[in-house]
Protein backbone atom coordinates (compact mmCIF):
# COMPACT_ATOMS: atom_id res chain seq x y z
CA UNK A 1 0.00 0.00 0.00
CA UNK A 2 1.30 3.32 -0.87
CA UNK A 3 1.34 6.33 1.28
CA UNK A 4 -1.21 8.22 -0.99
CA UNK A 5 -3.42 5.35 0.14
CA UNK A 6 -2.81 5.02 3.12
CA UNK A 7 -3.78 8.74 3.58
CA UNK A 8 -6.95 8.51 1.40
CA UNK A 9 -8.20 5.76 3.11
CA UNK A 10 -7.46 7.68 6.62
CA UNK A 11 -9.49 10.67 4.85
CA UNK A 12 -11.94 8.33 3.64
CA UNK A 13 -12.63 7.71 7.68
CA UNK A 14 -15.09 10.64 7.29
CA UNK A 15 -17.49 8.99 5.63
CA UNK A 16 -19.48 6.74 7.69
CA UNK A 17 -18.43 2.83 7.94
CA UNK A 18 -21.98 1.60 5.92
CA UNK A 19 -20.79 4.40 3.66
CA UNK A 20 -17.36 2.99 2.89
CA UNK A 21 -18.52 -0.60 2.85
CA UNK A 22 -20.61 1.01 -0.63
CA UNK A 23 -18.18 3.21 -1.81
CA UNK A 24 -15.00 3.19 -0.16
CA UNK A 25 -13.31 1.04 -2.61
CA UNK A 26 -14.71 2.99 -5.69
CA UNK A 27 -13.90 6.32 -3.91
CA UNK A 28 -10.26 5.26 -3.92
CA UNK A 29 -9.90 4.10 -7.27
CA UNK A 30 -10.73 7.62 -8.34
CA UNK A 31 -8.45 9.18 -5.88
CA UNK A 32 -5.87 6.97 -7.30
CA UNK A 33 -6.13 7.49 -11.00
CA UNK A 34 -6.49 11.11 -10.14
CA UNK A 35 -3.42 11.40 -8.48
CA UNK A 36 -0.02 12.67 -10.20
CA UNK A 37 2.87 10.01 -10.56
CA UNK A 38 4.54 10.12 -7.48
CA UNK A 39 2.02 11.83 -5.53
CA UNK A 40 2.43 11.09 -1.64
CA UNK A 41 0.11 13.15 0.13
CA UNK A 42 -3.93 14.10 -1.24
CA UNK A 43 -4.44 17.38 -2.46
CA UNK A 44 -5.65 19.78 -0.21
CA UNK A 45 -8.60 20.34 -2.14
CA UNK A 46 -9.52 16.79 -1.82
CA UNK A 47 -8.83 16.52 1.28
CA UNK A 48 -11.31 19.45 2.43
CA UNK A 49 -13.70 17.34 -0.05
CA UNK A 50 -13.81 14.19 1.45
CA UNK A 51 -13.43 15.71 5.06
CA UNK A 52 -17.12 17.45 4.28
CA UNK A 53 -18.34 15.05 1.92
CA UNK A 54 -17.98 12.41 5.18
CA UNK A 55 -19.46 15.07 7.38
CA UNK A 56 -22.72 16.16 5.62
CA UNK A 57 -23.42 11.82 4.82
CA UNK A 58 -22.76 11.50 8.81
CA UNK A 59 -24.96 14.25 8.89
CA UNK A 60 -27.65 12.67 7.09
CA UNK A 61 -27.50 16.31 4.35
CA UNK A 62 -26.56 13.90 1.80
CA UNK A 63 -30.04 14.11 -0.13
CA UNK A 64 -31.33 17.37 -1.18
CA UNK A 65 -34.20 18.70 0.50
CA UNK A 66 -35.92 21.75 -0.55
CA UNK A 67 -35.74 24.70 1.52
CA UNK A 68 -39.13 24.16 2.95
CA UNK A 69 -38.81 20.65 3.68
CA UNK A 70 -35.57 21.88 6.20
CA UNK A 71 -36.77 24.34 7.54
CA UNK A 72 -39.91 22.22 8.20
CA UNK A 73 -37.11 19.65 10.12
CA UNK A 74 -35.27 22.46 11.84
CA UNK A 75 -38.54 23.79 13.18
CA UNK A 76 -38.86 20.33 14.63
CA UNK A 77 -35.71 20.17 16.34
CA UNK A 78 -35.67 23.96 17.74
CA UNK A 79 -39.09 22.99 19.14
CA UNK A 80 -37.60 19.43 20.97
CA UNK A 81 -34.86 21.52 22.14
CA UNK A 82 -36.86 24.72 23.88
CA UNK A 83 -38.99 21.68 25.03
CA UNK A 84 -36.01 19.55 26.62
CA UNK A 85 -35.43 22.82 28.58
CA UNK A 86 -38.54 23.47 30.23
CA UNK A 87 -38.52 19.55 31.21
CA UNK A 88 -35.45 19.38 31.98
CA UNK A 89 -36.44 22.78 34.30
CA UNK A 90 -39.42 20.85 35.65
CA UNK A 91 -37.15 17.55 36.28
CA UNK A 92 -34.68 20.00 38.28
CA UNK A 93 -37.64 21.86 39.91
CA UNK A 94 -39.65 18.65 41.12
CA UNK A 95 -35.88 17.01 42.44
CA UNK A 96 -35.54 20.15 44.46
CA UNK A 97 -38.76 20.25 46.05
CA UNK A 98 -38.66 16.87 47.26
CA UNK A 99 -35.00 17.31 48.46
CA UNK A 100 -35.60 20.47 50.53
CA UNK A 101 -39.00 20.03 51.50
CA UNK A 102 -38.94 15.97 52.81
CA UNK A 103 -41.41 15.24 51.89
CA UNK A 104 -43.93 13.58 48.57
CA UNK A 105 -45.63 16.85 47.88
CA UNK A 106 -48.52 16.85 45.35
CA UNK A 107 -47.37 19.73 43.15
CA UNK A 108 -43.92 17.93 42.57
CA UNK A 109 -45.82 14.69 41.42
CA UNK A 110 -47.52 16.85 38.77
CA UNK A 111 -44.63 18.87 37.60
CA UNK A 112 -42.61 15.34 37.21
CA UNK A 113 -45.60 13.91 35.27
CA UNK A 114 -45.69 16.35 33.11
CA UNK A 115 -41.72 16.52 32.32
CA UNK A 116 -41.70 12.76 31.66
CA UNK A 117 -44.83 13.11 29.41
CA UNK A 118 -43.28 16.00 27.48
CA UNK A 119 -39.73 14.05 27.54
CA UNK A 120 -41.36 11.05 25.75
CA UNK A 121 -42.99 13.15 23.32
CA UNK A 122 -39.76 14.85 22.29
CA UNK A 123 -38.43 11.58 22.30
CA UNK A 124 -41.35 9.99 20.27
CA UNK A 125 -40.57 12.44 17.75
CA UNK A 126 -38.07 10.25 16.62
CA UNK A 127 -39.01 7.05 17.25
CA UNK A 128 -42.63 6.31 17.42
CA UNK A 129 -45.20 6.41 14.95
CA UNK A 130 -46.90 9.59 14.27
CA UNK A 131 -50.59 8.71 16.30
CA UNK A 132 -48.46 8.17 19.27
CA UNK A 133 -46.49 11.53 19.46
CA UNK A 134 -49.46 13.10 19.06
CA UNK A 135 -51.24 11.39 21.49
CA UNK A 136 -48.16 11.81 24.41
CA UNK A 137 -47.77 15.48 23.12
CA UNK A 138 -51.72 16.09 24.05
CA UNK A 139 -51.18 14.51 27.19
CA UNK A 140 -48.20 16.32 28.37
CA UNK A 141 -49.93 19.37 27.30
CA UNK A 142 -52.92 18.60 29.48
CA UNK A 143 -51.02 17.89 32.49
CA UNK A 144 -48.64 20.85 31.98
CA UNK A 145 -52.05 23.36 31.67
CA UNK A 146 -53.66 21.62 34.77
CA UNK A 147 -50.21 22.20 36.98
CA UNK A 148 -49.77 25.92 35.43
CA UNK A 149 -52.93 27.03 35.48
CA UNK A 150 -52.91 28.30 38.76
CA UNK A 151 -49.86 29.55 39.29
CA UNK A 152 -48.84 31.18 36.21
CA UNK A 153 -51.36 31.28 33.23
CA UNK A 154 -49.59 33.22 30.32
CA UNK A 155 -46.74 30.41 31.08
CA UNK A 156 -48.83 27.95 30.11
CA UNK A 157 -49.07 28.87 26.16
CA UNK A 158 -45.00 28.28 25.74
CA UNK A 159 -44.78 24.65 26.57
CA UNK A 160 -48.86 23.92 25.50
CA UNK A 161 -47.60 25.75 22.02
CA UNK A 162 -44.62 24.17 21.71
CA UNK A 163 -46.13 20.38 22.12
CA UNK A 164 -48.59 20.88 19.41
CA UNK A 165 -46.25 22.52 16.96
CA UNK A 166 -44.08 19.61 17.42
CA UNK A 167 -47.13 16.83 16.99
CA UNK A 168 -48.41 18.84 14.51
CA UNK A 169 -44.73 19.20 12.41
CA UNK A 170 -43.95 15.57 13.06
CA UNK A 171 -47.87 14.50 11.88
CA UNK A 172 -46.89 16.64 8.83
CA UNK A 173 -43.22 16.22 7.67
CA UNK A 174 -40.21 13.92 7.53
CA UNK A 175 -38.71 12.79 10.94
CA UNK A 176 -35.27 14.14 11.89
CA UNK A 177 -32.50 12.29 11.51
CA UNK A 178 -31.18 10.58 14.37
CA UNK A 179 -27.65 11.98 14.45
CA UNK A 180 -29.65 15.57 15.67
CA UNK A 181 -30.05 12.86 19.04
CA UNK A 182 -26.45 13.80 20.25
CA UNK A 183 -26.86 17.20 20.39
CA UNK A 184 -31.03 17.10 21.76
CA UNK A 185 -29.14 14.48 24.88
CA UNK A 186 -26.36 17.05 25.27
CA UNK A 187 -28.07 20.02 25.65
CA UNK A 188 -30.50 18.29 27.92
CA UNK A 189 -27.81 16.83 30.09
CA UNK A 190 -26.39 20.34 30.67
CA UNK A 191 -29.76 21.21 30.87
CA UNK A 192 -31.00 19.18 33.90
CA UNK A 193 -27.36 19.15 35.23
CA UNK A 194 -27.29 23.22 36.00
CA UNK A 195 -29.95 23.66 38.53
CA UNK A 196 -28.97 20.36 40.33
CA UNK A 197 -25.62 21.35 40.66
CA UNK A 198 -25.64 23.88 43.79
CA UNK A 199 -26.80 20.36 45.90
CA UNK A 200 -23.00 19.00 44.64
CA UNK A 201 -19.77 20.85 44.83
CA UNK A 202 -19.69 24.48 43.80
CA UNK A 203 -16.81 24.10 41.23
CA UNK A 204 -19.27 22.01 38.88
CA UNK A 205 -21.23 25.17 38.53
CA UNK A 206 -19.18 27.51 36.56
CA UNK A 207 -17.70 25.05 33.96
CA UNK A 208 -21.49 23.85 33.55
CA UNK A 209 -23.21 27.27 33.28
CA UNK A 210 -20.89 27.49 29.83
CA UNK A 211 -21.99 24.05 28.60
CA UNK A 212 -25.34 25.06 26.62
CA UNK A 213 -23.48 28.14 25.25
CA UNK A 214 -20.41 25.55 24.06
CA UNK A 215 -23.22 22.76 22.47
CA UNK A 216 -25.08 26.00 20.84
CA UNK A 217 -21.59 27.87 19.48
CA UNK A 218 -20.44 24.74 17.88
CA UNK A 219 -23.75 23.56 16.21
CA UNK A 220 -23.55 26.94 14.49
CA UNK A 221 -19.91 26.49 13.39
CA UNK A 222 -21.44 22.97 12.01
CA UNK A 223 -23.76 25.26 9.42
CA UNK A 224 -21.16 24.83 7.84
CA UNK A 225 -21.81 21.13 7.01
CA UNK A 226 -25.51 21.57 7.85
CA UNK A 227 -27.63 24.28 8.39
CA UNK A 228 -30.37 23.17 9.74
CA UNK A 229 -29.45 22.56 13.50
CA UNK A 230 -28.35 25.92 13.25
CA UNK A 231 -31.63 27.36 12.34
CA UNK A 232 -32.51 25.26 15.16
CA UNK A 233 -31.40 26.97 17.66
CA UNK A 234 -31.81 30.32 16.22
CA UNK A 235 -35.76 28.83 17.33
CA UNK A 236 -34.55 27.38 20.65
CA UNK A 237 -32.67 31.21 21.58
CA UNK A 238 -35.96 32.93 20.22
CA UNK A 239 -38.47 30.51 22.27
CA UNK A 240 -36.14 30.88 25.47
CA UNK A 241 -34.86 34.16 25.68
CA UNK A 242 -37.40 36.21 23.73
CA UNK A 243 -41.07 34.52 23.73
CA UNK A 244 -40.23 33.11 27.70
CA UNK A 245 -39.86 36.34 29.05
CA UNK A 246 -42.60 38.15 27.06
CA UNK A 247 -45.06 35.71 28.65
CA UNK A 248 -43.01 36.45 32.11
CA UNK A 249 -43.91 39.70 32.00
CA UNK A 250 -47.54 39.40 30.85
CA UNK A 251 -48.12 37.31 34.40
CA UNK A 252 -46.43 38.20 37.67
CA UNK A 253 -43.42 36.42 37.44
CA UNK A 254 -40.71 39.43 36.38
CA UNK A 255 -42.83 41.93 37.90
CA UNK A 256 -41.61 44.36 35.42
CA UNK A 257 -43.91 44.44 32.88
CA UNK A 258 -43.96 44.89 29.01
CA UNK A 259 -41.42 47.78 29.73
CA UNK A 260 -38.71 45.00 31.39
CA UNK A 261 -38.47 43.55 28.08
CA UNK A 262 -36.89 46.40 26.43
CA UNK A 263 -33.12 45.28 28.16
CA UNK A 264 -29.55 45.10 27.34
CA UNK A 265 -29.74 40.87 27.54
CA UNK A 266 -33.14 41.00 25.44
CA UNK A 267 -31.86 42.38 22.76
CA UNK A 268 -28.84 40.80 22.77
CA UNK A 269 -30.84 37.61 22.91
CA UNK A 270 -32.86 38.86 19.68
CA UNK A 271 -29.90 39.76 17.48
CA UNK A 272 -28.11 36.84 17.98
CA UNK A 273 -31.43 34.74 17.11
CA UNK A 274 -31.60 37.05 14.04
CA UNK A 275 -28.34 36.61 12.64
CA UNK A 276 -28.19 33.19 13.06
CA UNK A 277 -31.70 32.47 11.71
CA UNK A 278 -30.56 34.63 8.42
CA UNK A 279 -26.61 33.18 7.92
CA UNK A 280 -28.93 29.66 8.57
CA UNK A 281 -31.80 30.82 6.20
CA UNK A 282 -28.70 31.81 3.24
CA UNK A 283 -27.12 28.46 3.75
CA UNK A 284 -30.35 26.56 3.75
CA UNK A 285 -31.12 28.12 0.46
CA UNK A 286 -27.32 26.86 -0.76
CA UNK A 287 -28.03 23.85 0.53
CA UNK A 288 -31.31 23.46 -1.21
CA UNK A 289 -29.76 23.76 -5.11
CA UNK A 290 -28.51 20.26 -6.93
CA UNK B 1 -39.11 13.39 -0.61
CA UNK B 2 -39.74 16.87 -0.75
CA UNK B 3 -37.20 17.98 -3.51
CA UNK B 4 -37.84 20.73 -6.54
CA UNK B 5 -36.73 20.99 -9.83
CA UNK B 6 -35.36 23.98 -9.95
CA UNK B 7 -31.39 25.35 -9.99
CA UNK B 8 -28.30 23.26 -10.76
CA UNK B 9 -25.17 24.33 -9.68
CA UNK B 10 -22.64 24.81 -12.40
CA UNK B 11 -20.38 21.05 -11.77
CA UNK B 12 -23.55 19.29 -11.34
CA UNK B 13 -24.47 20.82 -14.78
CA UNK B 14 -21.25 19.30 -16.16
CA UNK B 15 -21.28 15.82 -14.38
CA UNK B 16 -24.51 15.44 -16.09
CA UNK B 17 -23.52 16.79 -19.55
CA UNK B 18 -20.27 14.56 -19.50
CA UNK B 19 -23.17 11.07 -19.50
CA UNK B 20 -24.47 12.42 -22.53
CA UNK B 21 -22.18 10.30 -25.04
CA UNK B 22 -22.81 7.39 -23.00
CA UNK B 23 -22.02 6.06 -19.17
CA UNK B 24 -18.47 6.73 -17.62
CA UNK B 25 -16.35 5.61 -14.52
CA UNK B 26 -15.74 8.08 -11.68
CA UNK B 27 -12.40 9.47 -12.95
CA UNK B 28 -13.66 9.45 -16.73
CA UNK B 29 -16.26 11.76 -15.60
CA UNK B 30 -14.21 14.53 -13.67
CA UNK B 31 -12.35 14.30 -16.82
CA UNK B 32 -14.75 14.71 -18.94
CA UNK B 33 -16.85 17.86 -16.98
CA UNK B 34 -13.31 19.54 -17.01
CA UNK B 35 -13.03 19.09 -21.04
CA UNK B 36 -16.37 20.61 -21.50
CA UNK B 37 -15.93 23.33 -19.01
CA UNK B 38 -12.54 23.98 -20.63
CA UNK B 39 -11.17 23.32 -17.74
CA UNK B 40 -13.38 25.71 -15.68
CA UNK B 41 -15.14 22.91 -13.72
CA UNK B 42 -12.03 20.95 -12.10
CA UNK B 43 -13.93 17.89 -9.22
CA UNK B 44 -12.69 16.96 -6.12
CA UNK B 45 -13.04 13.62 -6.14
CA UNK B 46 -15.19 13.56 -2.71
CA UNK B 47 -17.24 16.50 -4.48
CA UNK B 48 -17.73 14.48 -7.48
CA UNK B 49 -19.11 11.31 -5.02
CA UNK B 50 -21.73 14.20 -3.21
CA UNK B 51 -23.22 15.27 -6.86
CA UNK B 52 -23.70 11.55 -7.77
CA UNK B 53 -25.23 10.54 -4.48
CA UNK B 54 -27.53 13.42 -4.38
CA UNK B 55 -28.33 13.01 -8.83
CA UNK B 56 -29.35 8.99 -7.95
CA UNK B 57 -31.24 9.88 -5.54
CA UNK B 58 -33.03 12.43 -7.62
CA UNK B 59 -33.37 9.73 -10.30
CA UNK B 60 -31.21 12.15 -12.63
CA UNK B 61 -28.33 9.23 -12.73
CA UNK B 62 -28.42 5.07 -12.55
CA UNK B 63 -25.50 2.81 -12.04
CA UNK B 64 -25.19 0.65 -15.14
CA UNK B 65 -21.99 -1.08 -15.07
CA UNK B 66 -19.65 -2.37 -11.85
CA UNK B 67 -16.80 -3.95 -12.77
CA UNK B 68 -13.30 -5.07 -11.01
CA UNK B 69 -10.00 -3.12 -12.28
CA UNK B 70 -6.81 -3.99 -10.50
CA UNK B 71 -8.67 -5.33 -7.25
CA UNK B 72 -10.81 -2.47 -7.15
CA UNK B 73 -14.55 -1.74 -7.93
CA UNK B 74 -15.19 0.56 -10.96
CA UNK B 75 -18.66 1.40 -11.01
CA UNK B 76 -20.00 3.65 -14.88
CA UNK B 77 -22.99 5.91 -14.18
CA UNK B 78 -25.33 6.89 -17.31
CA UNK B 79 -27.85 9.12 -17.53
CA UNK B 80 -31.22 8.38 -17.28
CA UNK B 81 -34.63 9.86 -18.96
CA UNK B 82 -35.19 12.54 -16.28
CA UNK B 83 -31.56 13.29 -16.00
CA UNK B 84 -31.80 13.79 -20.08
CA UNK B 85 -34.65 16.19 -19.70
CA UNK B 86 -33.24 17.75 -16.39
CA UNK B 87 -29.77 19.04 -18.22
CA UNK B 88 -31.90 19.96 -21.14
CA UNK B 89 -34.21 22.09 -19.06
CA UNK B 90 -31.06 23.72 -17.45
CA UNK B 91 -29.87 24.08 -20.80
CA UNK B 92 -32.90 25.57 -22.29
CA UNK B 93 -32.96 28.12 -19.36
CA UNK B 94 -29.59 29.33 -19.23
CA UNK B 95 -29.72 29.61 -23.13
CA UNK B 96 -32.64 32.39 -23.03
CA UNK B 97 -31.05 33.56 -20.11
CA UNK B 98 -28.38 34.02 -22.54
CA UNK B 99 -30.53 35.38 -25.36
CA UNK B 100 -31.57 38.44 -23.16
CA UNK B 101 -28.45 39.87 -23.34
CA UNK B 102 -26.71 38.53 -26.63
CA UNK B 103 -30.06 39.84 -28.74
CA UNK B 104 -29.67 43.19 -28.02
CA UNK B 105 -27.13 45.12 -29.41
CA UNK B 106 -25.73 47.20 -26.26
CA UNK B 107 -23.37 49.48 -26.95
CA UNK B 108 -19.99 48.68 -25.33
CA UNK B 109 -18.74 51.25 -22.42
CA UNK B 110 -16.13 52.56 -24.92
CA UNK B 111 -19.14 53.37 -27.04
CA UNK B 112 -21.18 54.57 -24.86
CA UNK B 113 -18.54 56.90 -23.21
CA UNK B 114 -18.24 58.63 -27.03
CA UNK B 115 -21.73 58.85 -27.67
CA UNK B 116 -21.42 60.83 -23.78
CA UNK B 117 -23.42 64.09 -24.26
CA UNK B 118 -20.96 66.90 -23.67
CA UNK B 119 -21.75 69.61 -21.31
CA UNK B 120 -19.86 72.22 -22.77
Amino acid sequence: MSALERRCRTLLRAYPRWYRRQRGEEMLATLLEASRPGQRWPSARDARALITGGLRVRAAQDQRLTTGASLRLAAQLGVALSLLLLVANSLATATLVWVHVYAPYAHAGYLLASALLGLAAVVAAWFAPRPAVAALAAAAAAVTAYVSWAADRPMVILPVGLLVTLAVLVCLGDRMPRSWLWLAGGLFAASVLLPLTPLGPLFLYAPLLLVPWIILGAVTLWALVDARPAMAVAIYIACTYLVSPVLGSIGYRYGGGLTALVSWPTLVYAIIAAVVASGSLWRLRRQSVL
Amino acid sequence: MNTSKAEMREPTYFVLASLLDGPLHGYAIIQRAAELSGGRVRMATGTLYTALDRLTAEGYVRLVREEIVNGRARRSYGLTGSGTAALHAEAARMAAAAQLVTSRDVPSRRTAAIRKPRLA
